[in-house]
């Protein structure tokens, strides 16, 4: 296959055409992936010399392939397995880093040159004193590098170490809050923002027989450093603490927390909630500023 | 995505996500998994049959594309066919192994090809115009036989031309002529709409 030279432009219609032509089939050839050998690297070497009009005949080819790739069945990609990916990745780069390190190394090894009588009245002396700076020396830069992976490779594991234990506590409480969702029996109350945090509002699931909620805000600014947020149940006209959270800025629309009480709630009529700002680590009776509110249905 | 153009994803391009990966970035690496795995899972898993085998192409496929993410170029087409490239040869090397072993190769993904064979995934109702990768599916069940498999040996499963050429006996030209006539047939059946 003669190629024409790079740069050309086909300026009139039937060359243009002859030059679609010419280059039609190994266009598709190399679309499906199936061009080869020397046709395949000049057809790339015209493509990179910018022509316009083999790039839209790909970019058509291309689009036609990948339409028919949509139309496979669908497979999942387990979550690990970019994890793997990524950590390999990593290695590959840390290892990268190594023989490039280790390629300069051996360049700053070379002796200097030194006089003839000298080197062979002293050449033992000189040899043995070589071989130990270079054993040293090498030993020092081969080590070097191992010392500096293995530096790498823990902090990666110690990062990865802390996920896992970020993950294992978010595990462990998402499933008290599925825990009281399961039970089939519990109550719902919207909450209603109160006074400055009018703007805010909540949800919170109350499991009657196992004195156990999960709390759901929305809008609720970070407590100040010496305060925090403390849930109450009102009934029989006593508070009774449900517990005390922390907003997470981070969460999002997941400010999901599991709350427990270790006090029974005997029968009411209704079931009053509120939210209160109280001092770090909660309060033993309602002292702060009420920020959500609401009620119960009648207790069946 | 309703098509396999170069993603444009929060205003990053796929080229753009190369080049921070030739620099070292992984996050870039991250995103382009994200965008691409389960597109070569498809793939692979329709080529391979195994899900576990499929999951260690996606593997090969994109450390691959981090030592290689330097040798991409804008003119050698998207950046999801430059994966899928990658793909091919790493399931290509796998089939010849299994041939030459006598094992069978799995072709279940294949059979969406097959003429009379009901398109799938891309699903259009009674109600509903068929999607436009049901249509180049319908076109190719549609072209002849020979031409339908050379373009099905050559696309998915990683078959140069030479070794096409050696299947169905017939020179390299031809091979490229019967390539381009079918990948035109299938055009001109989507027309407008591609």
């Amino acid at each position: 296959m003669v190629f024409p030279p790079s740069g050309v432009r086909w300026e009139r219609g039937s060359e243009l055409s002859d030059h679609r032509e010419a280059y039609r089939d190994l266009c598709a050839a190399y679309a499906v992936g199936a061009l080869e050998g020397s046709d395949l690297k000049d057809l790339v070497e015209h493509l990179e010399s910018g022509c316009t009009v083999c790039a839209e005949d790909l970019a058509s080819y291309h689009s036609l392939i990948s339409l028919l790739l949509l139309a496979l069945p669908k497979a999942a990609v387990p979550s690990e397995l970019k994890d793997r990916v990524l950590f390999a990745a990593r290695m590959a780069q840390v290892t990268k880093a190594r023989f490039h390190q280790t390629d300069q190394d051996e360049t700053q090894l070379e002796s200097p040159p030194r006089g003839a009588g000298w080197i062979r009245r002293h050449w033992l002396s000189i040899s043995a004193s070589v071989i130990v700076v270079l054993a040293g020396v090498a030993g020092y830069f081969f080590l070097e590098p191992y010392l500096a992976d293995l530096s790498d490779q823990s902090a990666y594991i110690r990062t990865q170490r802390l996920r896992i234990d970020q993950l294992r506590i978010q595990h462990s409480k998402d499933e008290e809050i599925l825990a009281v969702l399961r039970s089939g029996s519990f109550d719902a109350v919207k909450l209603a923002g109160q006074g400055l945090t009018a703007a805010s509002s909540g949800m919170i699931v109350w499991n009657p027989s196992t004195s156990s909620a999960v709390l759901q805000v929305f809008n609720l600014p970070v407590a100040p450093p010496d305060s925090d947020y403390q849930v109450w149940l009102i009934a029989n006209q006593a508070a009774l603490s449900v517990g005390v959270f922390v907003i997470d800025a981070q969460k999002g629309l997941r400010n999901l927390y599991a709350l427990q009480t270790a006090a029974t709630v005997g029968s009411a009529d209704s079931l009053e909630f509120s939210v209160t700002l109280e001092p770090k680590g909660g309060s033993a009776a309602p002292t702060g500023r009420v920020c959500l509110r609401g009620m119960s249905p009648p207790v069946r | 995505m309703s098509e396999l153009r170069d993603a444009t994803q929060d205003g990053v391009e796929d080229a753009t996500l190369l080049e921070r990966m030739t620099a070292g970035d992984e996050q870039a690496l991250s995103e382009l998994f994200d965008r691409y795995a389960p597109l070569v899972s498809s793939f692979a898993t329709a080529m391979v049959g195994s899900s576990d085998e499929a999951d260690e192409v996606v593997y090969d496929v994109f450390l691959q594309s981090w030592n290689h993410a330097g040798e991409y170029r804008r003119e050698h087409g998207k950046v999801a066919a430059w994966l899928i490239q990658f793909a091919r040869k790493r399931i290509a090397g796998s089939l010849h192994s299994r041939e030459e072993r006598g094992m069978q190769t799995e072709r279940s993904g294949l059979d969406l090809f097959t003429p009379g064979t009901a398109t799938s995934g891309t699903a259009s109702s009674a109600t509903t115009a068929p999607s436009l990768s049901d249509l180049a599916v319908t076109a190719m069940q549609n072209l002849d036989q020979r031409t339908r498999e050379i373009l099905l040996f050559a696309s998915f499963k990683g078959l140069g031309e030479s070794e096409v050429a050696e299947r169905f006996r017939l020179s390299i030209e031809v091979v490229r002529a019967v390539m381009s006539d079918g990948l035109s047939s299938v055009r001109r059946s989507l027309g407008e709409r591609l």
